[in-house]
């Protein structure tokens, strides 16, 4: 990759268009080397799926009671990364908010990998995989027809409708940039981007209707991003368990979605703005707005845990009393703890407005917020499960090696897709970035005159 | 006299928009804009009503409420079972159904209504298309007659065109 | 898929054939008397002996558990409507109540007052009670308290 021209502090409509496009110039191979290295942990992560349908569900560390656990917890996580894309890339829309353009097409695109990586997890878990189309509605011979009052059936629904809307709603984003990709590139490339973009030439009448069409998505993504998070949690709520059987469960993972999500941004886009060389585009005024969501996120996380824990204890049932004090203080204790401080006191330093521009602490806080939100949902999900009604049925859990293996897969799956994105595709808007230049011309001198300083 | 394509680029779109106007208050021939980014100035001045494509949405989320009904009733319906005692249809999970069909079908529709409306997928590059007007330059292209040409040439200037070619069609 | 559901006897049914594997029951059920089929089983010889012909051979991925004996239901329900009569009471017998050696196990109709079991069940009003009843899950099973004299008391 060439040298990263600097851009004045005055970028122009070609600025942004040469440093978004420059990305996408062939790679090296360092690139293709990590590449390789992701999609090999995915095949090894698939071969212990493979063993694991042969033998059986038994190679998993589950064992009664503890049904559901890293599987699920991990379905859950992935979710909850997406979330964040959207309330980028609709919800921040619908506000008009200014520092949005620059990340949404990166958070958008998290967002799709990252659902196609939980929706996996549902498969993964199932004891008779190979008949999962049973949950399908649809006619059929066998006269079976799934039961609309479960919430899995939901959950299947809305994870499938998110996946194929904000599927829509990013490859609508991409069309014209990547029309501008085809303006640049030569080779099979051109093709590539020819097809991609459809023939798309920015004409009125193509405009036209594609910003109503936006507008519209992005007002249908709204709804559909908070009830997505709020079905998943049904999955809990809606059962007896305690320590899942609360009304506060639905606006508590949303909120813990939208946490994890832009946490999940800020460590992606940080190294990605240096790799990448685009850090005239991400200023450090999209930093700090992001850092801000986050640390508003956690304090509704924080409140949530406490209201979980003022309930329990107010509504006087032994049996809840029981599972929560084993959450905080039982063999597991040790994990909630964690989430504790990783959720609810670490962000806390991004009161500081200096923490919250500082690139290497932001990216270190970011870090800690997904461990903990990934042990919010073990905790959640497993810790419930070991010790409830019956204490003739209590037990524990341990991961086993092919719940590990397939967990660090899908990371690699993840990874792997966004960074095959990211050198193929316009990872930041271009023509976003044009509309909303008046705000990063502003944003690009206010990090100089700070770094002159 | 023979039709002629007028070519003229600007540097921003309210220079755009104004050459749209006078463009119009003068009714000369017809016209298409390239533009690197959605410009409510253009959109106003070309004065074009709202997009058809919220009918569209609005018909695919109607539709998508009417699949969601028609798949919860219809299929319970086809296997009665009686689970427990409980009412047959159930209709506070069926507006869960309902309501992830409405967003699903709403924004299928409007995603194909985009592409149906705005001619996409096109295989034809319109007529004075150039790559810059994807980059940072909003262009105006007139069809107009011959004899026009030359107030129409003098309107793109008068509003600040950068540059103006003729060319024939 | 209806694996699991309350067929119109009150019976908590699970029909192994429409199970796809999520072990969601499992998780809601608070008494925790699911089993899972972790892998395929086996049966070496002469285990296979034992296996009962009149219940489904269990696959791998399937949840489980205890149904009443539903093939001895449906065998005594199957006779009562081949002889055009009623079920009588104590026709099926469950075999936990067949094997126990205290008769401690009744089953029947809790529809019919004069049934043995629910005449068992009423003529025991301060010893019944059933398991997490303030769940509101309705349980099927009464059981009889164990009654004792505690020390010092008349």
């Amino acid at each position: 990759m060439a040298a990263a021209p600097k851009i004045n502090t005055e970028p122009s409509y070609r600025d942004i268009d040469r440093s978004v496009l420059r990305v996408m110039e062939p790679a090296g191979r360092a690139y293709w080397a990590w590449i390789g290295f992701c999609f090999t942990l995915v095949a090894i992560a698939g071969g212990f799926w493979a063993r694991q349908i042969y033998s059986g569900l038994g190679v998993t560390g589950l064992r009664q009671p503890v049904m559901w656990a890293i599987y699920i917890t991990n379905f859950v996580f992935w979710v909850g990364i997406a979330h964040s894309g959207t309330l980028i890339s609709a919800i921040l829309f619908l506000f008009r908010t200014k520092w949005r353009t620059a990340v949404y097409r990166a958070a958008e695109t998290m967002t799709i990998f990252a659902v196609a990586t939980a929706g996996l997890f549902p498969l993964i878990h199932l004891g008779r995989v190979w008949f999962f189309y049973w949950l399908l509605p649809y006619p059929n011979q066998r006269y079976l027809q799934p039961d609309f009052r479960s919430p899995l059936v939901w959950d299947a629904f809305a994870v499938s409708t998110y996946l194929t809307i904000s599927a829509l709603f990013w490859t609508m984003g991409l069309i014209p940039d990547i029309a501008n990709a085809r303006e640049a590139a030569t080779g099979w490339r051109k093709t590539f981007y020819t097809v991609l973009a459809m023939g798309w030439q920015g004409t009125d009448r193509q405009w036209r209707h594609y910003s109503m069409a936006y507008l519209l998505m992005a007002g249908l993504a709204t709804p559909l991003v908070l009830s997505v998070h709020s079905v998943v949690s049904w999955d809990f709520a809606m059962a007896i368990n305690p320590g899942w059987h609360s009304t506060i469960f639905a606006p508590y993972f949303v909120a813990g979605a939208i946490f994890s999500g832009v946490a999940m941004v800020i460590t992606l886009l940080i190294p990605m703005r240096r790799l990448l060389g685009i850090e005239d585009l991400l200023t450090e005024w999209h930093f700090d707005n992001l850092a801000k969501v986050v640390l508003l996120t956690s304090l509704v996380v924080s409140y949530a845990y406490i209201t979980e824990a003022f309930m329990t204890w107010y509504a006087g049932d032994p049996i809840e009393q029981m599972t929560f004090h084993m959450r905080y203080f039982g063999p597991w204790g040790w994990m909630y703890w964690v989430m504790v401080s990783c959720n609810c006191v670490i962000p806390l330093l991004l009161f500081s407005p200096r923490i919250r521009v500082n690139l290497r602490a932001l990216w270190v806080i970011t870090i800690f917020v997904n461990i903990g939100m990934w042990f919010e949902r073990f905790v959640i999900i497993a810790g419930s499960l070991t010790a409830n009604f019956e204490p003739s049925q209590w037990s524990s859990y341990r991961p086993s090696l092919t719940e590990i293996m397939i967990t660090v897969g899908s990371f690699a799956w993840f990874l792997g897709l966004f960074s095959l994105f990211s050198r193929f595709l316009p990872i930041i808007s271009m023509t976003e970035l044009k509309e909303g230049i008046v705000w990063l011309r502003k944003a690009v001198k206010r990090d100089r005159v700070r770094a002159a300083a | 006299m023979s039709t002629i394509a007028i070519i003229s680029s600007f540097a921003d779109d309210a220079r755009c928009a104004h050459a749209i106007e006078e463009l119009r208050a003068a009714k000369v021939g017809d016209f298409n804009t390239f533009s690197p980014i959605p410009s409510h100035k253009i959109e106003h001045a070309i004065g074009k009503s709202k997009s058809p494509v919220r009918w569209m949405v609005l018909m695919g989320g109607i539709s998508g409420i009417l699949t969601g009904l028609a798949v919860t009733i219809g299929t319970t319906y086809e296997w009665r079972l009686n689970a427990g005692g409980k009412p047959l249809l159930s209709w506070p999970p069926f507006i869960i159904i309902c309501f992830e069909l409405m967003v699903l079908l709403g924004g299928i529709f409007g995603f194909l209504g985009v592409l149906g409306l705005s001619g996409i997928p096109a295989t034809e590059i319109a007529l004075g298309y150039n790559g810059r007007f994807g980059e940072d330059r909003f262009g105006i292209v007139v069809r107009c007659d011959e004899g026009d040409a030359a107030r129409v040439e003098s309107i793109m200037k008068e509003s600040g065109a950068e540059e103006v070619v003729r060319e024939g069609v | 898929m209806f694996a699991s559901y309350h067929t119109e006897e009150g019976l908590n049914g699970q029909i192994y054939n429409r199970c796809v594997g999520t072990r969601y029951c499992e998780n809601n059920c608070p008494y925790k008397v699911r089993r899972f089929n972790w892998f395929v089983p086996e049966w070496p010889a002469p285990l296979n002996l034992q296996l009962n012909p009149d219940v489904t051979v269990r696959g791998a991925g399937v949840m489980e558990k205890c149904t009443f004996c539903v093939q001895r239901i449906q065998f005594a329900e199957l006779n009562a409507k081949t002889e055009d009569r009623q079920l009588r009471d104590g026709e099926i017998v469950t075999a936990c109540q067949q094997a126990c050696p205290t008769r401690a196990i009744t089953f029947g109709d809790s529809n019919d007052p004069a049934s043995a079991m629910m005449r068992r069940r009423d003529d025991n009003k301060l010893r019944n009670y059933r398991a997490l009843e303030e769940l509101n899950t309705k349980p099927a099973i009464t059981y009889l308290r164990d009654l004792y004299r505690e020390k010092g008391k008349a």
